[in-house]
């Protein structure tokens, strides 16, 4: 359904692409997971999915979705693509739903439908009919993002984007909303987050991006098992365990690179516990779901 | 609460100032009410025991300030009538000028701001060194310019009066409303588009375009309506200003209104009427402010409901 | 959303080239105005019947007035009222506005209190408003009115420096300084203003254009300099009847001279507080 090839994103006065040659798809009834810390472009990439770049960013590559390319659609394809196509959930309801506005107006002003339409609507995603009729600040963060959740789907969408959906949510919320998304049957599903954690319990299948690039993708209960890049499983470790509570996770040394330095080779070798002075070299592709030159020797040495 | 104190506590001061002016005045405040014409024992005698000259300063104040809260302005001398009905009779030319002027600001402000915001580069640009011209451009010189164009070779408008009858006044007065409105259109231009321009960058514009909203629909519904509390309350702040401005306007175009009468009274030094009208700005100053204060927020739903 | 860097320093460039535009014209003012006799190609005040409201070029480069007079020199010789009010204006405002800013800012409480009340309340009367009333007072002219407006717009400068000063103070160069021994006016003569000259600068500047807006209006109604002097405002308040009858310059010639020294003037100004602004 979707399939992103080599899509590379560069943004003004920046000295490497903020996505890098990223290839991803989403298959009819799949969950992908893109999961990466801030800075990785995961953001972005989610945003260039909808034909949502900032002014002056330069995109290059392929979006291609049900087989149509949105880097070359038009202003009135662009609306079409946006409306029917493909829908976005975003991190904060509250910065998302103009304050001026009643929640009525929200819903309705991409598509025209009546009251009982819009009614229905909310009650998809767990609202009343009278909640229409509110103003976004007379709604708690959670109600806000089923008010978001329940104007994505107002177009009947293909595919779903859902851009760290949960977490400007408290955890009980946060629950609740997983729960929707998993009961909401969109025909696909492109799952973006930094909780490698959270993508497990929802996503069929994770890439774990990081400087812009895919550093691994497999299906999850694969990646969980068995790690293959130092990145994933840098990122597995430092994930917080309900049995070891009390001990705080060893993170991975170091900050993600920003956007003004260049990086030779592999974007992760800075901070890489095994590298190599052949890491810097040239860039590692994906082979086998993984873009990382030790890949086979670190499995082999693992127990 | 606290700002209506403030208020009336400026308003009483000025009004004690502007009073206290005629104290400052050189001469003897009789003979200079009566604009130092040589007059008779008896209109000398007639004008201490109007304004009291004889009892105390503050004396003397408090029987004006009662006077002037039951719309006693005093006499003016040149006019030889009341001066609240001197005033009165010229409150609707000037009322319906600013009117027009202040549509024209409302509308053409916001607009061009709204353009400027939506079209960085090129038309920015041109709308933001337009704007600086037309700040710096007096209202008297745009309006000598209207007048050779539209009335002298165009015929269009009339370059003098009021006119009689609403059809005939607004004809008379699109000149000068347009001379008024254009430094007050280019200042809210200016603020309308750093508001605007703020309103860009929310997250709910961008979520507005992303849901595929058109632009036309984005801009309105989202960016202006969110820049609205700013405009309206810039644009209301800007009546006092406007109010003032009908001196050279009307001066400009000898439309006998409010204005018209300040400039002839300042030169006369009809000082009743010079007060009075000084006192009249202050206090629509106070009253925009008031308004403004009490309005702004209710463009805002967040604040309204508290 | 992924942060993105931008250089700072990129924009900079952007309207530099009005910037040096604006500082030729007000350079060219001021010579204008300093070497009137000597650039002036004719006597501003010599009355010539013949050449009534001539159009220009020939004897008379910009045309002459209803009563023959050259315009090119009466606005050549108007830049000497049309700066040097302004200037008044500005130096007057700009002394009392940073006193009071000042020490309103360095003793707090109730000076504090008083001082901003106080200029809250002259804000309350536009400048334009306040020269009408004391000319009222004491007739027309162009010292009444300069005062008055400089009283008009201290409160600009006041609450400005009042703003910047407190900020400033929070900072830890003028503890040290106390700690040193320094007196308070000696701190805020010698460290403290130096330090917001820049601010002030940038305001005295933009008042200085909206300054002579207001002087403008004055002379033009007949109240600021008088006629037959050659000022800008009051060249426009003589030529009102000529517009009338079909002739625009010696209306226009004045009003472009003022249009152009507020906007060289405002955008000066402007830059210099962008450049405040930004560090």
């Amino acid at each position: 359904m979707l399939s992103i090839e080599d899509l590379t994103v560069r943004l003004p006065h920046t000295a490497r692409p903020a996505v890098d040659g990223l290839s991803l798809t989403v298959a009819e009834n799949e969950t992908v997971g893109l999961v990466g810390e801030s800075g990785s472009g995961k953001s972005l990439t989610s945003r260039a999915v909808l034909g949502l770049l900032p002014p002056k960013a330069e995109a290059t590559g392929k979006i291609m979705m049900d087989g149509a390319d949105v880097l070359a659609m038009n202003r009135a394809e662009l609306r079409q693509h946006r409306t029917r196509s493909v829908a976005m959930i975003y991190q904060d309801p509250r910065a998302a739903i103009s304050p001026f506005r009643r929640v009525g107006d929200f819903l309705t002003e991409t598509i025209a439908m009546d009251r009982a339409a819009a009614a229905g609507l909310l009650e998809t995603v767990g609202l009343r009919e009278s909640h229409l009729r509110n103003r976004p600040h007379e709604l708690s963060g959670g109600m806000l993002q089923r008010v978001v959740i329940a104007a994505a789907l107002a177009g009947r969408p293909r595919l779903l984007l859902a851009d760290e959906p949960t977490t400007a949510l408290d955890v009980t919320t946060q629950a609740e909303i997983i729960a929707l998304l998993r009961r909401l049957r969109v025909p696909g599903m492109l799952f973006v987050t930094h909780d490698l954690e959270l993508a497990a319990t929802i996503c069929d299948r994770v890439y774990v991006m990081y400087a812009g690039r895919v550093m691994e993708t497999r299906p999850t209960g694969e990646l969980f098992r068995d790690p293959r890049h130092p990145y994933t499983a840098g990122l597995l470790a430092a994930t917080p365990r309900l049995d070891e509570l009390g001990t705080l996770p060893p993170a991975i040394p170091g900050r993600p690179p920003d956007l003004l330095a260049h990086l030779p080779g592999c974007p992760f070798a800075p901070r890489c516990p095994h590298v190599l002075d052949s890491c810097t070299a040239g860039v590692p592709g994906l082979v086998g779901g993984v873009a990382c030159l030790r890949a086979e020797e670190l499995c082999d040495e693992r127990p | 609460m606290r700002r209506v104190f403030w208020m009336a506590l400026t308003l009483a001061v000025s009004s004690f100032l502007i009073f206290g002016a005629l104290q400052l005045a050189p001469g003897d405040p009789a003979s200079f009410l009566l604009s130092g014409r040589s007059a008779t024992p008896e209109a000398i005698a007639a004008i201490r025991e109007r304004y009291h000259l004889d009892e105390p300063f503050l004396a003397q104040y408090w029987h004006w300030l009662g006077g002037v809260l039951t719309g006693d302005f005093g006499r003016s001398v040149q006019f030889r009538s009341d001066v609240g009905g001197l005033i009165a009779s010229r409150v609707p030319v000037t009322l319906t000028l600013i009117a027009m002027a202040f549509l024209l600001i409302m509308v053409a402000g916001p607009l061009l701001g709204l353009l400027s915001a939506a079209r960085p580069g090129r038309v920015d640009r041109s709308i933001l060194v337009a704007g600086s011209v037309a700040v710096a451009t007096p209202s008297f010189v745009l309006g000598f310019v209207l007048i050779a164009i539209f009335s002298v070779n165009l015929g269009w408008f009339p370059s003098m009066g009021a006119g009689e009858g609403l059809a005939d006044r607004l004809h008379h007065l699109t000149l000068p409303a347009i001379a008024l409105a254009l430094t007050f259109a280019g200042v809210l231009a200016r603020v309308s588009r750093s508001a605007m321009i703020e309103q860009l960058g929310q997250e709910y514009v961008t979520v507005a375009r992303g849901r595929g909203v058109p632009e036309r629909t984005v801009l309105r519904r989202h960016v202006l309506r969110g820049a609205m509390t700013v405009i309206v309350t810039y644009g209301g702040l800007l009546v006092p200003g406007l109010l003032v401005s009908t001196v050279l306007v009307e001066t400009t175009f000898g439309v006998n209104g409010l204005g018209q009468l300040l400039q002839y009274s300042v030169t006369v030094k009809d000082f009743p009427v010079v007060q009075a009208l000084t006192l009249l700005t202050v206090a629509l100053f106070v009253l925009a402010n008031l308004v403004v204060d009490l309005l702004a927020p209710l463009a805002d739903p967040r604040v309204r409901n508290r | 959303m992924n942060t993105v860097v931008v250089r700072p320093g990129l924009r900079r460039l952007k309207g530099d080239g009005l910037r040096t535009a604006a500082l030729v014209v007000i350079a060219l003012l001021v010579l204008t105005a300093i070497l009137a006799p000597l650039v002036a190609p004719a006597d501003p005040d010599a009355i010539d019947l013949s050449a009534t409201l001539a159009g220009p070029g020939g004897d008379h480069l910009l045309g002459t007035d209803a009563s023959g007079r050259d315009l090119l020199s009466r606005v050549i010789h108007g830049a000497r009222s049309g700066l040097l009010g302004p200037l008044g204006v500005v130096a007057i405002s700009t002394v009392l506005g940073v006193l009071a800013g000042l020490t309103a800012a360095w003793h707090g409480g109730w000076v504090d209190t008083l001082l901003s009340r106080s200029m809250e309340l002259v804000f309350a009367f536009p400048g334009l408003l306040l020269a009408m009333l004391v000319v009222a007072m004491y007739g027309p002219g162009q010292t009444g009115p300069m005062i008055t407006l400089a009283v008009a717009y201290t409160p600009f400068v006041g609450r400005m420096v009042r703003g910047v000063a407190r900020a400033e103070m929070g900072r830890p160069y003028i503890a040290a300084y106390r700690a040193l021994g320094f007196g308070g006016l000696a701190i805020c003569l010698r460290h403290l203003l130096p330090n917001i000259a820049p601010v002030i600068l940038a305001q005295s500047t933009i008042n200085f254009g909206y300054a002579l807006l207001d002087l403008a209006g004055l002379s033009f109604l007949g109240l600021g300099v008088q006629p037959p002097a050659a000022d800008w405002g009051a060249m426009i308040n003589e030529g009102q009847t000529a517009v009338l009858m079909g002739a625009l310059g010696p209306v226009l010639v004045p009003g472009v001279a003022i249009v152009l020294s507020v906007v060289a003037f405002n955008i000066v100004g402007e830059s210099l507080a962008d450049r405040v602004a930004r560090r």
